[in-house]
């Protein structure tokens, strides 16, 4: 057979995402007072403190002039509400005003693009792209429940890179969900997706569909090893707990103890 | 006549300036970014020192681009020389392509193997899950640290040097090296990592993105096309994980667009002969953004086309946009299809520079560069530089239809390796 498919992986993932794909709406349109009025400071300190001693952090930020270079050349900026300057500036004043930072991470984080075009214009050398990938870390590891929203509809995705470090792999190109705004060329590949992708020319891509190339065992053993060891799979789990524990689960089958 | 151009200054506000003046502009603002007002540059020459003194006292060996790798050697922004490894190369490959854009893998490939090259392509890698990372804030620098470690010491084992597919790798291995490298604490929690998978922490001298690779074979390449492809004008559009995402280390060429753009990707097209066009939003991101092309597509899309697609259709009128990234390739391709069902008329063809290269020499459309693939319609192209792909279907097709029926299929091979894997892997 030239097609190799895992059934395990694919009832699992069938488990995530049920209805098969829906939208996480439009961050940053909702800038979340309530939620940080809600919100318990002790949780705040300690996200603030977190953020302050984290070995990026010197790097990631200097001091803001406010000169608005970079949300002039960021993209969601043009589409909208979200602004690095604002980013950089609430990260300034976040050891006095923790509430602030909280409020932003409740969402308004989630529209940056990581294009880091902010990094390369600031004449302070901050990297406000940055210090946005390490909030939404931040608010990953706290279970924040816009991190919940904002990444359940990626769920699966979460799941292919953290088993396999492969994603948007062949078998997510159903004919419908969730690939249907890329037109009927797309549809029509979906269809004939086995004998296409049997079709392909590289060896190690030829036939695999449940990974975007053959990935060996010992290498997702590796991989969900690391991912366990550097606290990324508890951190995972304070969000989604239900992809942590498949990873693990798909770990065990390959004996990574839980 | 002097010639002039606009300098487009954003919301429809634009200056007409001598085209001579503009370049010089750009220009300046080019050389100030490199040492003047953004003063990474001196940080990231003190990392490449400080990962020598490592080297030196035995805290972490280094994979070195010695003359076993054949290395040319190319300037970076920050004025360094950097040496690109040409043969004998660990295909680093992409987790962004290989699902759903194969011929970005293939036709590099096949490049290769049409020049010789010696590669190893592994099946013991994994992308560099940064991914995750930026699109979701689900991993962390050590994770991603010790990730890229164990991919560099799988390519350290096959002796084979790491040659990187994908822009957001080469961004993130940067940044994961410099933070191993200046920070102890990232450092010793990788090694105890590694220590756990039977691994041992080797750096890269270089971190090398396959465009470089083939900048500096672009000569070569130029000199084995068999189409004349000199009456197509193409766009360019750069990654922003390869130039802005510690941008020190990515390659400029002063007689490449007097070094006011990175050189790779634009220097391929002008080897081959190409009309390169350059537009006002040449800087500008491809709105890929990560999560958004997935679970807020319409950002990503609206993006890609108003700020991308449409002015470099309306003001270059080129044939094809040729790019250097998997997620660009993605979101500049397939946003296209949403707005022409909206009645927008401005579309383009987005290629890699590697799969315009490949079908230049002669490369099979389809079973190389597998352009069904690819959404915007490519036919106009094929059909101007002079390709006949309607019998080139035919014979994808009667492939496609002789491998259902049991025949053996066709890979692309590199020529038998010089070099010998060093050490056998341990963990199991
Ligand atoms: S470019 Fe830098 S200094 Fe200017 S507003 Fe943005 S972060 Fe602040
Ligand atoms: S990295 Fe984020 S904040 Fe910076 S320019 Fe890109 S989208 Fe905007």
């Amino acid at each position: 057979m030239y097609v190799t498919k895992s059934e395990k992986v694919t009832s699992r993932l069938g488990s995530l995402n049920e209805d098969g794909w829906h939208y996480s709406g439009l961050p940053g349109l909702q800038w979340e007072a309530e939620n940080a009025r809600m919100g318990d400071r002790k949780v705040m300190k300690r996200i603030v403190e977190e953020v302050q001693a984290d070995p990026r952090f010197e790097d990631f930020y200097h001091a803001c002039i406010n000169c608005g270079n970079c949300t002039a050349v960021c993209p969601p900026f043009r589409l909208v509400d979200f602004a690095p300057r604002i980013v950089v500036q609430k990260v300034m004043h976040a050891k006095d005003e923790p509430e602030l930072l909280y409020q932003m991470m409740d969402q308004y984080i989630w529209s940056c693009f990581q294009c880091y075009s902010c990094w390369e214009v600031c004449p302070a050398q901050n990297n406000p792209g940055g210090l946005v990938a390490m909030l939404k870390e931040s608010a990953v590891k706290h279970g924040l429940t816009s991190a919940k929203r904002s990444l359940e509809p990626y769920s699966k995705i979460l799941y292919k890179v953290m088993t396999t470090g492969t994603q948007i792999t062949p078998d997510m190109h159903s004919s419908n969900a969730p690939f249907r705004d890329w037109g009927g060329g797309k549809a029509d590949l979906a269809k004939h997706l086995r004998e296409e992708r049997a079709a392909v020319a590289v060896e190690t891509l030829a036939g695999t569909i449940d990974k975007s190339w053959k990935v060996d065992d010992r290498t997702m053993k590796e991989l969900i090893t690391i991912e366990k060891e550097a606290g990324v799979t508890d951190m995972v789990k304070q969000t989604l707990k239900d992809v942590a524990e498949m990873v693990e689960e798909a770990g065990e089958e390959l004996g990574v103890p839980k | 006549m002097t010639e002039s151009q606009a300098l487009n200054l954003g919301k429809g506000d634009e200056v007409e300036m001598r085209t001579v003046d503009l370049k010089f502009l750009q220009k300046l603002s080019m050389d100030r970014k490199a040492h003047l007002a953004y003063g990474k540059v001196e940080d990231y020459l003190r990392m490449l020192e400080k990962m020598k003194e490592l080297e030196r006292s035995g805290e972490i060996m280094v994979h070195h681009v010695g003359d076993e790798y054949e290395p040319a050697t190319v300037k970076t922004l920050s004025g360094r020389e950097k040496k690109v490894p040409t043969v004998e190369l660990w295909q680093h490959k992409s987790c962004g392509q290989c699902g759903h854009i194969p011929g970005y893998i293939s036709a590099l490939y096949w490049i290769m193997a049409e020049l010789k090259i010696p590669y190893v392509d592994d099946t013991n890698q994994t992308s560099c899950t940064a991914w995750n990372y930026y699109g979701s804030g689900t991993s962390n620098p050590v994770a991603l640290s010790a990730v890229f470690a164990r991919n560099m010491h799988a390519a350290y084992e096959k002796n084979a040097y790491p040659l990187i597919h994908c822009g957001t790798s080469y961004g993130d291995y940067k940044e994961v090296r410099y933070l191993m490298v200046m920070s102890r604490e990232v450092r010793d929690q990788v090694k105890a990592i590694l220590k756990k998978i039977g691994r041992d922490l080797v750096l890269p001298e270089e971190l090398v993105h396959y465009s470089e690779w083939l900048h500096v074979k672009r000569n070569e390449i130029a000199g084995r096309r068999k189409f004349d492809v000199s009456n197509i004008k193409a766009a360019v559009h750069a990654a922003c994980h390869t130039y802005k995402l510690m941008a020190e280390d990515f390659t400029y060429d002063p007689t490449i667009m007097e070094g006011r753009r990175p050189a790779p990707t634009t220097s391929v097209a002008m080897a081959l002969g190409v009309d390169v066009k350059e537009y006002s939003t040449w800087s500008d991101c491809c709105g890929f953004g990560f999560r958004h092309i997935l679970t807020e597509r319409e950002i990503s899309r609206s993006f890609a086309y108003f700020r991308k697609i449409q002015p470099i259709v309306r003001e270059t009128k080129a044939d094809v946009l040729l790019v250097h990234d998997t997620g660009c390739v993605t979101t500049l391709d397939k946003s296209q299809v949403v707005t022409k069902a909206h009645g927008f008329p401005e579309t383009i063809p987005v290629v890699s520079d590697a799969q315009f290269a490949a079908l230049a020499m002669g490369a099979h459309p389809f079973k190389v560069c597998q352009l069904h693939w690819h959404l915007a319609d490519w036919k106009g192209l094929l059909e101007k530089i002079g390709i006949d792909w309607k019998t080139a279907e035919t014979e994808y097709k009667d492939y496609v239809q002789a491998l259902k029926e049991g025949a053996k299929p066709v890979y692309i091979t590199p020529p038998p390796r010089r070099l010998k894997p060093r050490a056998k892997e341990t963990f199991s």
